[in-house]
Parts: C-alpha cells; structure tokens; sequence
C-alpha cells in the first residue's frame, strides 16, 4: 500500500518504511544506539529529499530518546546539571544547525552536504566499531581493567562546577563545547547524537558510565525537540506523517532488538552492524559520484493559485 | 450520469439548427477529490463537433494543471563529485501539469506560428520566463518536462475516442501527486491548413482530502505550530512507548 507524505511530495510503499523502522528500532534496541546515523541515509536512499530526512528523523529520534529517557528517569541514573549545561550549548548548536541548513537549501547544496557528512561519519564509525568488534572476538575473555576517573587539564578551565551525581568538579566550558558540537550535529544530520556524546563523556569528562546514558539522552530529546520546532519553522521540512510511521516501526522493533540482545553474542552482532554501516556509506559514496538520472533540480518557490 | 445528460444535450443542441458552435466539451467530475490512499485520478472529457467538419480536422485537448513559481539549476561534476551548479532559471509561471491528447498525431505538423499563438504543446507553453537567451530557456524547459515525465505531471499518450463519428471521449491520467488547484482544459478544432475553426475551454478542480493534504497546509500557513505539534506528539508517541515497555 502507498501512502503520501506531504511534505516529502512522493508516494512511498508502507510495508517498506515500516520495515525500515522496524530493524532500524530493533538494532537501536540491541546496541543502544538512536540508530538516527543509519535512518537519515536509508530515508535518502529511498528518495526523500535529505533536508526533510533530517528533519523528520530528528523528530522521530525526539520520540525514542525521550521513551528511553523516561526510563532512566525512573531509575534515577540521570545528572540534572550536567544535563542543562550541556544542553546550554545542544540548544545553540541545533540553532546554528537549521540556520547552517537553511543557507545550504538556499544554494542548493544541502544533499551533497549532508552526503558528504554521512559518508564521513559512517566510515568513520564503520571503520571503528569492525575494528573493536574483531578485537573483541579475538580475545574474548580477557578481562578489561577499568581506569579511574582521571583529572585533565580540560577540567581545570575557568566556571568550575560541583556536579554531586557524577561525583565531579570540574569547568562547565568542556560540556559546553561538547553539547554544541552534538548540538550542530543532531540537526544538520538528523542524528541524535548518542554516538559521540557517549563516549565524550565517558573520556572526555569522565562522568560514570551509570549516569552517562541517562543524561545524553537528556540532551538528545532537549535538542531534538528545539530542533523539531526549528525545523518546522524556518525550513517547512518536517514530514509528520513519515516520523510517526518509522516510530511504530521503531517501537516494535526496539523491543525484540533489547529481548533478542541477550541471547546473542554481542561482537559478532557489531561486527555485522559495521559491514551494513560500511556498506551504506559504500552506496551514498555512489548516489554522489553515478551521474544522475536528472542532472537538474526543481525547486518550488511558490504555488500560484 | 451527467455525461449523458450533456451528450443528449450537444446531440439537440448540434443537429437540428446550425449552432454557431463547432466544438463542444464537458467534464464528467469537474470537483475532484483524491483522498490520502489513491492510485491518483482521471479527468473525463465528453465532447461533440460538428458532423460537417469532423473529417479533415484535428482535433487537440490540453491539459493545464494549476501553475507554479518555479527555480531549476542545472547540477555540475566538480571534484568527481556531483553538485548544485550555479546556471540557474526561475519560471514564474510553469503548469504543475500538462497533457495533450488529439486523434491526429500530425498536428505537429501544423504551422509553428498556429501552435504558438495557441499555446498548444509544452514548447508552445508560455511560463512568463525574463530571459532573452532562447537556447537557455528551451534547455531548462526540456529539463522541467523530463522531470514531469518521469512523475507522471506530463503525458502525451493520451487518445480521444471517437465513439461515434462526432462524439469523443478523453481521459488524463493525474497521479497521486498531482497538484491541487484549478486545471484548464483547451480544446481545439483545427483543420488541416492550420485554421482555427474552434475552441472551447473547461475547467476542473483538484482538490487532495484526508490528513496529509490538512499537514501540508498546516506545515505552511503555521509552520510553528505545526513544529510544536510535530515535538509534542513525539514526546506523547514516546511516553506511551515507554508505559508499554514498563508493563510487558
């Protein structure tokens, strides 16, 4: 069955973007990511334009992080204050992302853009997690020894801040940067940021690993939902209709991804992730360089009525 | 069963007195509506000329969708890499679609300046373009027509019908993402010296029901509110995931 989405303009087969949610929810229910890095590029591969992928799947990731949160509120595990410092510059940064977006839909290069940063970061990512992930395979077993939180010259900058649930005192301009530079990300690419922002708390600000799940996703549904509004309004490239669609997808696929995660061996799953990951990259690296279909774009400036 | 209501109607109206008119047309649906599942929609034309002047003549209907402010640029390889160029053309004017339909494929033959003034053809069409550059503008017109083509917004395979010797039928095939608007339908009875002996206008209305047109336009004329409906329903679509994955 077709279905229209009205803002995308083009007819899209439902089973498929039901699909697509689906086993885009279930991996991001198995390893815990947003899965927003592997969405945007599927949406763009099925023809919607990129602006409004980024845009509706930002939407859609508001709805997942904010689910993901509410049980990690429960649980307590997440640092408030870390959270609304980081977020000072996530909110900033996802601005200066729409804004970023716009200019690029003006000159018309928002595809090759968003391409670019995809191809960038997929490999990237793709590149990392096959390597950890053989690693793993290879030496499994052999226990890792947990480093203690240790103090860099990063911390030391002025505006320090007493943070009691991640046992820290440390200067609010690292987690500043940092919510600004996932800030920009998440809105321009239509991620949520988990990827980057995980770690970076991890070892950049040394946050405990309990708290640092909670409190990203903190930032994740704050960013989305500014940059949800912001899309809307300024660039008109939120497609409702397709975000609601991938989410009940997402939902039922969230769900077997966390029960099937336990009964299988999570390297080789990641070491499978990375090939697909890698292989995506490989086909947008495609769409770029194939001379297209229609070597010209249409753009609707106004509706004569 | 308004069609033949209407044929009835042309039949008295051609046959007993010489009318004045020649040509005659109507449309089976002039109100349109697709809904939110379509495979799209037909326009149905019904029509009648005159008995003495159906042999030798062409006959040509247009189909014009609702017209659009329109921007094209032409892509450039730059770096091995495909990108926005900077030739660029606005059509202040350019049909959301266009079809043609007629029973004498020749008509293309017809004297250049008879189709011009007419408007008849996708090259014929005026789109109120401010350039001086012929080759430029005939470039970005075959462009626009390809990508129309490939959406199903432009048709040239359309047949009439003869269904007897001086009544005819046409249909245009709109697909689901057709525009919404008023379409013009042009018909025109020309004879083989490129005269016109008759033309006739109608007009249709397409209008998109159900949800997704109603976001489209909320989109547009509130965009804010529409961003704000768009995140509070993700973070309602999120608190009810989130109650589920508590209780199961």
């Amino acid at each position: 069955m077709e279905i229209y989405l009205p803002i995308a303009g083009l007819p899209i087969n439902l089973f498929i973007l039901m699909s697509l949610g689906l086993v885009v929810g279930f991996l991001s229910g198995m390893f815990g990511v947003g899965g927003g890095f592997l969405m945007t590029p599927m949406l763009m591969l099925l023809g919607i334009p990129p602006a409004v992928a980024v845009a509706s799947e930002a939407n859609h990731i508001l709805a997942a992080s904010f689910s993901g949160f509410l049980a990690h509120m429960r649980r307590l595990n997440v640092d408030f204050l870390m959270g609304s410092i980081l977020l000072l510059g996530g909110i900033l940064g996802s601005i200066l992302g729409v804004f970023l977006l716009k200019y690029l839909l003006i000159i018309g290069q928002e595809k090759i853009f968003i391409s670019l940063s995809y191809i960038f970061i997929l490999i990237f990512v793709g590149l990392w997690m096959l390597r950890e992930s053989v690693a793993s395979i290879k030496k499994i077993n052999k226990g890792k020894i947990n480093k203690l939180h240790e103090h860099i010259w990063l911390h030391g900058l002025p505006f320090k801040i007493k943070f009691r649930k991640s046992h820290l005192y440390i200067s609010i301009i690292p987690p500043i940067f940092i919510g600004f530079l996932v800030g920009t990300l998440s809105s321009i690419m239509g991620v949520g940021g988990g990827f980057i922002l995980v770690p970076a708390m991890i070892y950049i600000l040394g946050m405990p690993t309990q708290v640092v799940i909670g409190t990203s996703l903190l930032q994740i549904v704050f960013v989305t939902f500014v940059s949800t509004i912001m899309h809307s309004y300024i660039n008109q490239t939120v497609d409702i209709m397709l975000s609601s669609l991938l989410l009940i997808g997402a939902v039922v696929g969230a769900q077997i991804g966390t029960r099937v995660m336990v009964k299988l061996k999570g390297e080789q799953i990641r070491f499978l992730l990375a090939i697909i990951i890698i292989i995506v990259a490989i086909v947008l690296v495609g769409e770029i360089i194939i001379t297209p279909k229609e070597a010209f774009i249409v753009d609707i400036l106004r509706k004569n009525i | 069963m308004k069609p033949l209501i209407f044929i009835i109607f042309i039949i008295s109206q051609i046959y007993p007195s010489q009318s004045r008119e020649s040509l005659l047309t109507d449309i089976v649906d002039e109100d349109i509506n697709i809904t939110a599942s379509f495979d799209g929609a037909k326009i149905i034309i019904y029509g009648a000329v005159d008995k003495k002047l159906y042999k030798d003549t062409i006959l040509i209907i247009n189909v014009i969708g609702p017209s659009n402010h329109l921007k094209i640029r032409n892509k450039e390889k730059y770096l091995g890499v495909w990108l926005a160029g900077k030739d660029e053309i606005e059509f202040m004017d350019a049909p959301g679609y266009y079809a043609i339909a007629t029973n004498n494929d020749n008509y293309t033959n017809l004297d250049a300046n008879v189709l011009k003034n007419l408007q008849i053809g996708w090259e014929n069409l005026n789109m109120n373009l401010n350039y001086s550059d012929i080759k430029k503008i005939d470039s970005y017109k075959n462009n626009l027509k390809i990508f129309y083509k490939n959406r199903g917004l432009y048709h040239l395979d359309h047949n009439i019908d003869v269904l007897r010797e001086t009544l005819f039928r046409a249909e245009f095939i709109l697909p689901p993402i057709t525009p919404v608007g008023i379409y013009t339908i042009k018909s025109f009875l020309i004879n083989n010296d490129g005269k016109l002996i008759s033309s006739w206008n109608n007009s249709v209305k397409v209008s998109k029901d159900g949800m997704a047109e109603d976001l489209y336009d909320l989109s547009i004329e509130h965009p804010f509110l529409y961003g704000l409906l768009a995140a509070l329903g993700a973070l309602i679509a999120g608190y009810i995931g989130s109650e589920i994955f508590r209780r199961i």
